[in-house]
């Protein structure tokens, strides 16, 4: 069987396909969503999820989220007493899902699709595969997040004749895609987006103007991740009640001080402003890109938990000129077409009527140069070959010609990007080939670019007067990530203990309590301290019956105190 | 592209209905495994783009879409083209252009009427207002009807064309539509429309303006020239105005093309006129005054030597204005006679430089013209050989600017003809001094060019032994002055030096980058040469030795500039 998972930022889902439709897979404790957080325990156990989330504000040294954002870079996070990187801490995310599906459905499941955003890059694409496979999976296929959306979306409105377009605005990726569906063919036309825009942004301008509030703009909390942390958690719970409400208050403890302060939507929302309006940027590009007008989509599909937002929403209601889709739903959207996609590859029959087809979202190419009419020579120019919104799979050649009288060789470098200059796009590797010496121009390269349908680039160069050929396949140049360097890793990290799967509500709970004691003052404070002991003599007992209605207790009283847990 | 046809390989007759052809394709598409055969899936996927891009999208079958004002297919291919690794820049010429962008309806009245006049105001016959067009179009930019994606999307690409088409009235709007639209970071799009391209360019260009603008700045003389009414005559003094209105104007043409629509049409037009056809070069003044003198005191000191009495200066000295002046017209003729042939003219100010040097290598000639024996006779023709194809070649050089094989073939050519003069002049002729000297130059001068190109294109090794070796020049150099120095006879290699200076600053020019310093190094470097090889073989040693030091100063100031920028 082949599962389902989308990787967020903020929360993690996993779906498989059963009985002719998708179907979400429940945590231990009963939720679809699980928060992307990891944190180490006392006992060296791995927790996961909501009780790792929790733990961010009361021990931010042992508990990391938000890592998908520097995924693919070679930063490494301290975690208890190890140093890992993003895809190792990804890692043990979908090794908690693993662990929840191999409960659910009973089976060993070894081969998964994974969700990116469509503008993640090749370094950030080869790095989520890995984290797949350091946790065990066999990556069949890694599913553009908007391109997933729209499959759930759209296995249900094959009969749907006119675009749509589908406005991904998660954690911390946005994406958008414009996609058609005809005779069963389900085909993305465009991918546009920002791998640096999301809900966690929306966080840090409640955040920041919540502290000019209260006359605390001294503070910087970007150097201080505690402060950060609560601030964070603040902000997530008061955005989700400007949700509902015209204005709510904004309140967090810091260094045994209470600080409160009323936010209305209206300051939000014009604190927001610029984050609000870069929205606009991928919304055109994709637009013109897949040749389509807005009054010819049939829908705007919204998936992401940030698009909940009421500012979000008008921002795309004033965008559009009419209303959001409500018909799916924006948090479990991408996992259940993911699940789908499996399905498509494991070419389930209920299925056998639907394809898929996709495009790459950005730019490939090489870099070259041009002769200046004043006689110069003007380098670092970015030549495309694939370019951006091509079906993949792809296969495009282009012509090159030497630039220098008696050149030697030829160094191809290879970037991905959309920037006319090499020196702002990602560059992903170089390919040297030795070339006849002759005047400058009498020389022909051919350089083809293969890219197939699960991201991997393949780049042959021949030189057609001699014959000589080079191929690269491109693996990134920092980590080698040959079989023997993955298991070895994947040992590694298997060594650390996954927090049993019976105690994670409990976990939950407890952590809760905790952040809770940190998050109040006075009389409160005391009262979740009693909370708290009482609970851990019941856990101490181990009745298991006594351990649940201590638990009931705990979350109602917590319930009480700060509202609804939120996920 | 695939030459199958592609309708066969849909299994369709051609058609101009799009959904046939998509519904082939789906038809196809079920059948195959795009994981195991990616091959056939990018025919089939070509096979339809190609379907729909010929019998749907074609006005041969159909009218074009209406639908085709987001993304101008020919905007790409000319934004394509530009990425082009060998392709010269083409320019893209708005006025090819319909001025007026077409008419659109947002729907909106006011927006409407905004626009409306908007147009009025950039294309209209009335005298421009700037802070008309500024307001009105702030207002358009601030509408609230812009809120919708399609509305902006629409006013963006009008407001683009306006822009573009309207240079300069449209000046003003160029910042608020930039903000408004982030421009900026879209514009860095390799795959932006010619328009925004273009009103790109012309932001930056305006920077540059109002750089050139300040007092003192470098091009500001030139930009004043063109932007006041055309001249009727360049008088004699002005010939330096004339080579710095070709460097603006390159500089405009290559970087800031838009500039144009700044000057007046007059002046540019005359402009371009004057310095197509002969003219004097710039530096004029200066060679009639130095170039004469020289050649005069070399050409006494010869007769001196060989008559057994020196002659009257007021004999030889209008006798070399005349053969200066002589020389300079028929420079000239030659360089306006290749510019009128629409030859691109390399860059200038290596060629002007040139002037001295060749007056050094005209000296063996001038010697050789006196009667002493069959050896000097066989001097005189090769030598006069030799001047006669310099100045045909300036002709040649400028002709295969593109061709480098005259770059290689003069130097060796010099170099050739100094080591026959060393090799078969009797021994204690200057000529054994000057001839090597003058070879060396050639060298240093005519191989700078491709020496630069070697040393920019070589690898970071070779860089890094190309600034060893100029060490090593360098060095040796210094050691050989100071071992030189307290000798009462200038050892004949002393000579060497000045040569090895020109060569070692020509070498590290190309690591420089291109400021007013080096130039000016250049020309402190070759007046001290002059000095240095003109009085150092008639004995004045301590001359020589200034010159010879000054040149060498002045090469390792251009090698020590070369280096920071290298290592910093």
């Amino acid at each position: 069987m082949i599962v389902g998972i989308d990787l967020g930022t903020t929360n993690s889902a996993a779906a498989v396909w059963q009985d002719g439709k998708p179907v979400l897979i429940p945590n231990p404790l009963g939720d679809f969503l699980t928060p992307s957080a990891v944190a180490v325990a006392e006992d060296g156990s791995l927790l996961i999820g909501l009780a790792a989330r929790e733990r961010m504000v009361t021990d931010p040294a042992s508990a990391k989220t938000l890592f998908k954002r520097t995924m693919g870079t070679s930063a490494r996070f301290a975690l208890g007493r190890g140093r890992y990187s993003s895809e190792e801490l990804s890692s043990m995310v979908l090794r908690g899902l693993k662990a929840d599906i191999e409960a659910y459905t009973g089976e060993r499941i070894d081969r998964a699709v994974i969700t990116v955003p469509a503008y993640f890059n090749d370094k950030q694409r080869k790095a989520t595969r890995r984290a797949g496979e350091l946790a065990g999976f066999a990556v069949e296929r890694l599913v553009n997040e908007p391109t997933a959306a729209a499959l759930a979306y759209g296995i249900h409105e094959l009969d749907e004749e006119s675009p749509f377009l589908v406005f991904d605005l998660g954690g911390g990726t946005f994406d958008v895609s414009i996609v058609e569906i005809f005779d069963g063919i389900i085909e993305v036309r465009s991918s546009a987006g920002n791998n640096r825009l999301g809900g966690e942004d929306f966080n840090t301008v409640l955040a920041n103007l919540a502290l000019q509030q209260i006359g605390r703009r001294d503070w910087k909390p970007a150097l201080d991740p505690r402060l950060q942390e609560v601030l964070r958690a603040a902000s997530e719970r008061v955005r989700r009640q400007l949700t509902e409400q015209d204005e709510t208050m904004f309140g967090f403890v810091w260094q045994d001080e209470r600080y409160e302060t009323v936010i209305a939507a209206a300051a939000f929302e014009e604190a927001a402003g610029a984050l609000i309006d870069s929205l606009r940027e991928p919304v055109v590009r994709a637009l013109r890109d897949g040749g389509v007008r807005v009054e010819e989509l049939s829908e705007i599909v919204m998936v992401g938990g940030a698009t909940r937002m009421p500012i979000v929403r008008r921002a795309v209601t004033r965008m559009f000129g009419r209303f959001p889709s409500t018909n799916v739903h924006p948090d479990h959207a991408v996992a259940l077409g993911a699940a789908v996609q499996g399905a498509l590859q494991e070419r389930d029959a209920a299925l056998k009527e639907i394809r898929l087809t996709d495009v790459c979202p950005f730019t490939l190419g090489v870099e070259s140069a041009e002769h200046l009419p004043g006689g110069g020579i003007r380098s670092g120019l970015f030549s495309p070959i694939i370019e951006r919104n091509t079906v993949v799979p792809a296969s495009r050649v282009e012509m090159f010609q030497t630039m220098r009288d008696g050149q030697r060789s030829v160094e191809l470098g290879i970037y991905q990007g959309e920037s006319r200059f090499v020196a702002e796009n990602v560059k992903l590797g170089t390919v040297t080939i030795p070339v006849p010496p002759k005047r400058a121009g009498e020389i022909s390269l051919q350089c083809r670019f293969s890219y197939d349908s699960s991201g991997l680039l393949e780049v042959d160069v021949t030189v057609p007067e001699t014959g000589q050929a080079r191929q690269l396949v491109i693996v990134d140049d920092d980590e080698q990530a040959n079989g023997k360097d993955v298991a070895r890793r994947r040992a590694e990290l298997a060594r650390l203990k996954l927090h049993p799967r019976d105690e994670a509500a409990n976990a939950a709970v407890l952590e809760r309590a905790k952040r809770c004691y940190e998050e109040n003052i006075g009389e409160r404070r005391t009262h979740v301290a009693a909370l708290i002991s009482g609970f851990e003599t019941a856990l101490d007992g181990q009745d298991p019956r006594r351990v649940s209605t201590a638990r009931d207790e705990v979350v109602r009283a917590l319930d009480e105190i700060e509202g609804e847990r939120i996920l | 592209m695939s030459l199958r046809d592609p309708w066969k390989q849909l299994g369709i007759v051609p058609t101009d209905d799009g959904r046939t052809v998509k519904r082939a394709y789906a038809r196809a598409l079920k059948t195959i495994d795009v994981d195991a055969d990616p091959g056939a899936f990018i025919r089939l996927r070509e096979a339809m783009e190609a379907a729909l891009s010929w019998g749907v999208r074609t006005p041969f079958f159909a009218e074009p879409e209406d639908g085709e004002w987001l993304a101008h297919p020919s905007d790409e291919m000319v934004a394509q083209s530009d990425c082009e690794t060998i392709v010269d820049e083409e320019s893209h010429d708005p006025l090819d252009f319909d001025p007026r962008p077409a008419r659109m309806h947002s729907g909106d009245d006011r927006l409407e009427s905004l626009r409306a006049e908007l147009e009025q105001l950039l294309f209209g016959d009335l005298p421009p207002e700037r802070i008309r067009i500024e307001a009105v179009g702030r207002e358009i930019l601030s509408h609230p009807a812009l809120a919708a994606v399609d509305c902006l999307v629409e006013v963006e690409q009008w407001l683009m064309h306006a822009i573009a088409s309207a240079m300069p009235r449209s000046d003003p709007l160029i910042e608020p539509a930039t903000a408004r639209f982030a421009w900026r970071s879209s514009g860095r799009d390799w795959k932006r429309s010619w328009a925004l391209q273009h009103v790109l360019q012309r932001r930056r260009d305006l920077a540059f303006l109002a750089d050139c603008d300040r007092p003192l700045a470098q091009h500001r003389v030139a930009l004043n020239e063109l932007r006041s009414p055309p001249r009727r005559r360049l008088s004699l003094f002005k010939l330096g105005l004339a080579g710095q209105v070709t460097d603006f104007l390159r500089l405009v043409e290559v970087e800031h093309p838009t500039i144009e629509h700044d000057f007046d049409p007059e002046a540019l037009a005359w402009w371009r006129d004057t310095l197509a056809g002969p003219r004097l070069p710039a530096d004029f003044w200066p060679a009639m005054i130095g170039v004469p003198i020289a050649l005069s005191f070399c050409l006494w000191l010869l007769l001196a030597e060989k008559q057994g009495g020196a002659p009257s200066l007021a004999l030889v000295y209008p006798f070399a204005l005349a053969a200066t002046f002589m020389a300079m017209l028929v420079d000239a003729r030659l360089r306006g006679q290749a510019r009128r042939r629409a030859l691109a003219f390399p860059a200038g100010s290596r060629f002007r430089t040139l002037w001295p040097f060749a007056v050094v290598l005209a000296l063996p000639p001038a010697a050789a013209l006196l009667p002493d024996g069959l050896w000097t006779i066989f001097l005189a023709t090769g030598a006069a050989a030799a001047g006669a194809l310099l100045l045909l070649s300036r002709l040649w050089i400028v002709r295969s600017e593109r061709s480098d094989k005259s770059r290689y073939f003069l130097p060796l050519l010099a170099t050739i003809l100094s080591v026959a003069i060393v090799v078969y002049a009797p021994p204690g002729q200057d000529l054994r001094m000057i001839a090597p000297l003058s070879g060396m130059c050639w060298v240093g001068l005519e191989c700078g060019a491709t020496i630069e190109r070697c040393i920019l294109g070589a690898r970071k090794i070779m860089r890094d032994l190309a600034v060893a070796a100029l060490l090593l020049i360098l060095g040796t150099a210094a050691l050989l002055l100071a071992h030189g120095f307290p000798k009462p006879h200038m050892p004949l290699w002393l000579l060497a030096l000045a040569p090895v200076a020109v060569t070692a600053g020509q070498l590290g020019a190309p690591l420089f980058v291109p400021s007013r310093w080096p130039q000016l190094l250049a020309r402190i470097s070759w007046i001290a040469l002059v000095i240095a090889s003109n009085f150092g073989f008639a004995g004045f040693d301590y001359l020589y030795l200034g010159g010879a030091l000054i040149a060498l100063a002045c090469a390792a100031l251009r090698v020590a500039g070369a280096l920071r920028m290298e290592w910093s």
